[in-house]
């Protein structure tokens, strides 16, 4: 694109060009804009200031430069005709219509340069107006309404399994034999394909490198419709799925596995090497042979709860094996493509059907309750998404309709000014259809100003959108500014432009000439225009009530959700995210022994006061805990009404690292969770407030249920050490289910996190714990340093970002309103100098005369903020899971916006009030 | 028309008629030229220098020719000065080196 990365700017100065008459734009416009952008790039301008001075020159000159050529030819100072004079002139006939159009066209621009400031107010409304529900616009246009980048997206849906039995669990992934079954029971359905994902490491020469390897069924690329950029698509030939002996045999080498790269990785990693086809490379400890390259831009969009890496760098088919023994919830996502002409309905029953059975034919899915659950693939990616965005696209549009309220506002003043003019040019014989399109013309005219101008901001802002947005929010990159928000931007400013249009054309030609003539001015100004100016204002102010009402529910459940105890320290903690190559570390003394190590030397670090591992961490996609009963000891827990704790890993040192709060007893120790001693447990104190709600829970025992997803899990007895603070990890506005710490050594899993107290500086911290990790074990990379405060503040990022957005809005609808209730009183005021004069002329007194017009305007005011409460209390269910703890009809926050209205409405009005009390009566009884 | 008709000439007509002489140039061609060899950059802007082009070909100073060879950018047009435009060019500067020498030798016209 011309111009670069400063294509806004060219955009701009293109926009400026309209100051010249049409044919010297159609002969030189392209040049213009080229030569501007081709010197934009020659001077190299690094900063955005640099660009706006320089754009800022380029349109004062061409706007200049077009008026000055436009005032030649008007004058016909160029031996052109000047254009012929408009005031009386004037015709009906058919014929003229487009030459008319030309004219009030040209005569509207005239118009606008003799009163430009007044213009430049109501463009820049509009601009503002209609650029930033543009820029909204083009977020929601790309987050949620553009199609998925596949082959017939609306076909495809997500088939998961819900598992009854267990309260909140989430939703499940659908394992290997369970799949087969739906497979073979639903015609309806073309293809069913199910990936899950795995960080791990890719090891060549290069050394050891973090990769996302995507574990995909045969169908799955079927069910997307992907073709391969290079090389060919993995085919159902190619998968030899494993015994679950053989992946539990230490001494098992597996043989070479077909892999697709990512065409990321390919170009990253291997330069575009077109030999790398065929050839082999080690992923997750496994060679596996390089078959294709991935389309560019490739990406598996799924629900964010699915725990699916959105950026996936290869992929190869399960290694697990599809033994009967992994049926119930399994990981990862199952999609499914419809069969051509078969409706959603059709499949999801043949989905039930077969979910049915399952639970007919098998124990497990009976104790687990198994139901299958179905979505639009984009639904379940847009997620929670969808309300937000139309909030905030909701209030984009109220201000919009506030700035459109305001500008026909100030047109229909406009338009009381030139009734005499109008009523000259009807007395002459001018039809009040041509004088009504002339009016709608000049609107006409206002909006697309606006909306050009309106462009350049957008433009600006959905930048400014993206990347302040929320990290949850999906599919941001696909924001841009397409035809499908041209379009919008359109359509807005043609429907605005005859909101505002429409009125000022009736009310200021539906003038009776004679009186108008003879009138004073002012006098005949008509109830009519008074009546809709005093509507609108109600209106602005009942909108901006809505908006402040919304600003002040998100401010306060910010300051609620800011207010939140963690339960634990995130300043001062930094981690670092690692992932163990699974050949290598298949037995679990090898795993206890790594992290064993890895603990010692790490707590050595200079500055380091404590150092834990843990499986995940808070406020990260990957905070590893699993749900399972726990009950008395001795008590049989494998009962379907057995009571349900979250269950968590934690090292030696994790509790001091992390910040977490010792309540009672002690943490883990190096020897606990090895095996031959007894499990050790440590509980936050709201499982000791249930268990033992009135004893001592330290020494005490509890039956518990360890790895409860895969099979009945490990029931065994634990004693209580310790007693913890509940820590938040999922979300700050919901406390965590009761917790069971127990030691990471219990599993020690291959995807780990070590979390740091106390080192000055974080990236050398992390540059030690590489040192360290290459010196136990070269093959596992370090990856992700993260800060915990960063994660914690992340979590929150949503709620932020709609706060914030939400007090723009609200501050520009009330600057607005307050400018419109100036206008309508301050007019007002004018309109009834006389009055006034005549009345301090009798003795009135000014005080009076000001609170006079101070009540005019409260009464106003007082009926827009009524509307506004109402309707505030209407739509505030609206901000649902926006709010947090706080109600959307909170009496607080609604009684304070309106008090916000009422005194800014006063305060517009003020100046005006104090205008009119200070009146000089002899003046005022002779104006006009 | 007379060549004197046109005077006194703006200042960025002047420029075009300098910055071609006895060449052909496209609009970008101009602004970069002048710019170099004054060492100022933006006395020339886009929308000022094409429309100045514009009117300048209607009055006949400047006249449109076919690009030289090897320019395939077909969007850029060249422009030449005509008969008019040389003479309307002589005069302006006779103009304009009357006035300087009158200032040289009151010594108002500092050298450089």
């Amino acid at each position: 694109m011309s111009g670069g990365r400063h294509a806004w700017a060219v955009w701009a100065y293109r926009a400026s060009l309209i100051a010249f008459p049409v044919d010297v734009r159609r002969a030189h416009g392209e040049e213009m804009a080229s030569a501007f952008a081709h010197l934009l790039r020659a001077r190299e301008i690094q900063r955005p200031v640099g660009v706006i001075r320089f754009l800022a020159r380029g349109i004062a000159d061409s706007v200049a430069e077009g008026v000055r050529e436009r005032a030649r030819r008007a004058t016909g100072t160029d031996g052109r005709r000047p254009v012929r004079s408009r005031a009386v002139t004037g015709n009906d006939e058919e014929g003229m219509m487009w030459s008319d159009l030309k004219d009030d066209v040209l005569f509207t621009l005239r118009g606008f340069g003799r009163s430009s400031g007044a213009n430049l107010v109501l463009i820049l409304t509009l601009a503002l107006g209609i650029g930033a529900s543009t820029a909204v616009f083009s977020v929601l246009q790309g987050v949620l309404l553009r199609p998925l980048p596949y082959e017939e997206p609306g076909e495809l849906i997500t088939v998961r399994h819900e598992v009854t039995a267990i309260p909140n669990a989430g939703l499940q992934g659908i394992p290997g034999p369970d799949l087969l079954d739906y497979i073979d029971g639903t015609p309806s359905i073309e293809h069913l394909g199910s990936v899950f994902t795995l960080e791990t490491n890719l090891n060549d020469d290069r050394g050891a490198a973090r990769v996302t390897i995507g574990w995909v069924t045969p169908d799955f690329f079927d069910v997307l419709g992907v073709h391969a950029a290079a090389g060919r698509m993995l085919q159902r030939s190619d998968w030899t799925p494993r015994t679950r002996a053989q992946m539990e045999d230490p001494t098992f080498a597996p043989p070479p596995m077909p892999v697709m790269l990512s065409h990321e990785l390919w170009s990253d990693r291997f330069g575009a090497d077109p030999d790398l086809l065929g050839r082999s490379v080690t992923i997750n400890g496994t060679q596996m042979t390089v078959l294709g390259i991935m389309p560019v831009g490739f990406k598996v969009f799924a629900p964010a709860d699915a725990s699916i890496s959105p950026r996936i760098d290869a992929f190869s088919y399960m290694p697990l094996p599809m033994t009967e023994g992994q049926r119930g919830a399994g990981q990862g996502l199952a999609i499914a493509r419809l069969s051509d002409g078969a409706d959603v309905e059709q499949a999801v029953s043949e989905l039930e059907q077969v979910a049915a059975t399952l639970v007919e034919r098998h124990e497990r899915h009976a104790r687990l309750g198994t139901r299958v659950v179905t979505a639009p693939l984009l639904d379940g990616v847009v997620g929670q998404a969808r309300t937000f965005l139309w909030v905030l696209f909701g209030a984009i549009a109220v201000v919009l309709l506030i700035a459109v309220l305001n500008v026909a506002n100030l047109l229909l003043v406009r338009a009381r000014h030139r009734q005499q003019e109008f009523a000259v040019r009807i007395t002459l014989g001018v039809g009040r259809g041509r004088l009504i399109r002339q009016l709608l013309t000049e609107s006409a005219v206002l909006a697309s100003l606006g909306a050009t101008a309106g462009l350049a901001v957008a433009w600006v802002g959905v930048d400014v959108l993206v990347s302040f947005a929320p990290a949850d929010l999906p599919r941001l990159d696909t924001v841009h500014i397409d035809s499908g928000v041209l379009l919008f931007t359109a359509l807005t400013s043609s429907v605005a432009a005859l909101m505002f249009g429409v009125a000022p054309a009736l009310s200021s030609t539906s003038v009776d000439p004679a009186s108008m003539l003879h009138a004073r001015g002012g006098v005949g100004s008509g109830r009519f225009g008074v009546r809709v100016r005093q509507g609108m204002i109600v209106g602005e102010i009942a909108l901006s009530v809505l908006l402040v009402a919304g600003a002040g529910l998100l401010l306060r459940s910010f300051g609620e959700l800011a207010s939140v105890e963690p339960g634990y320290e995130p300043s001062g903690a930094v981690a670092v995210e690692l992932a163990l190559p699974f050949f290598t570390y298949r037995g679990l003394e090898s795993r206890q022994a790594f992290f064993q190590e890895l603990i010692e030397e790490a707590s050595s670090i200079p500055g380091v006061t404590a150092a834990g591992i843990a499986p995940g961490l808070p406020f990260t996609a990957r905070g590893y805990a699993w749900n399972g009963a726990y009950g008395d000891a001795g008590s049989d827990v494998t009962r379907d009404d057995a009571a349900r704790a979250q269950y968590r890993g934690a090292s030696p040192g994790f509790f001091e690292a992390l910040g977490a709060t010792l309540v009672d007893g002690r943490a883990f120790t190096s020897t606990d969770g090895l095996a031959g001693t007894e499990l050790a447990v440590v509980i936050d104190t709201r499982m000791a407030e249930i268990h033992w709600p009135e004893g001592v829970a330290v020494g005490g025992s509890l039956a518990v249920q360890l790895g409860a997803y895969i099979g009945p899990g490990r029931v065994t007895t634990a004693r209580v050490v310790g007693v913890v603070e509940p820590v938040r990890y999922a979300s700050l506005a919901e406390a965590e289910p009761p917790t069971i710490w127990v030691p990471f050594n219990e599993t020690a899993p291959l995807e780990a996190a070590l979390v740091l107290r106390g080192p000055g500086d974080p990236v050398a911290a992390a540059a030690e714990v590489r040192r360290i990790l290459r010196e136990i074990d070269p093959s596992a990379p370090v990856y992700a340093l993260r800060r915990l405060e960063d994660d914690l503040r992340a979590s929150t990022s949503r709620t932020r970002y709609a706060m914030l957005l939400m007090v723009v809005f609200a501050l520009s609808a009330l600057t607005l309103a307050a400018v419109g209730l100036y206008g309508v009183v301050a007019s007002s005021v004018q309109r009834r100098t006389r009055e006034i004069g005549v009345r301090i002329a009798l003795g009135a007194l000014r005080r009076n005369i000001g609170s006079m017009v101070l009540k005019e305007a409260a009464r106003l005011a007082a009926v827009g903020v009524a509307a506004g409460v109402l309707g505030a209390l209407i739509t505030g269910p609206v901000l649902g899971t926006l709010l947090y703890q706080v109600a959307p009809s909170d009496p607080l926050t609604l009684t304070l916006s309106a008090a916000v209205l009422g005194a800014v409405a006063l305060f517009a009005a003020w100046l005006p009030a104090t205008r009119a009390s200070r009146l000089d009566p002899v003046h005022a009884i002779r104006s006009e | 028309m007379n060549a004197h008709d046109f005077l006194p000439l703006s200042a960025p007509m002047y420029a075009v008629l300098i910055t071609i002489g006895d060449g052909a140039m496209h609009g970008l061609g101009i602004i970069q030229t002048f710019e170099e060899s004054t060492g100022q950059s933006g006395a020339l802007l886009p929308g000022s220098l094409y429309n100045t082009i514009a009117r300048m070909s209607k009055q006949g100073l400047l006249e449109e020719v076919a690009p030289p060879i090897g320019d395939r950018d077909d969007r850029k047009r060249y422009y030449a000065v005509t008969e008019l435009g040389r003479a309307v060019r002589s005069a302006e500067s006779a103009r304009l080196r009357t006035l300087l020498a009158l200032a040289d030798r009151g010594g108002l016209a500092p050298s450089s």
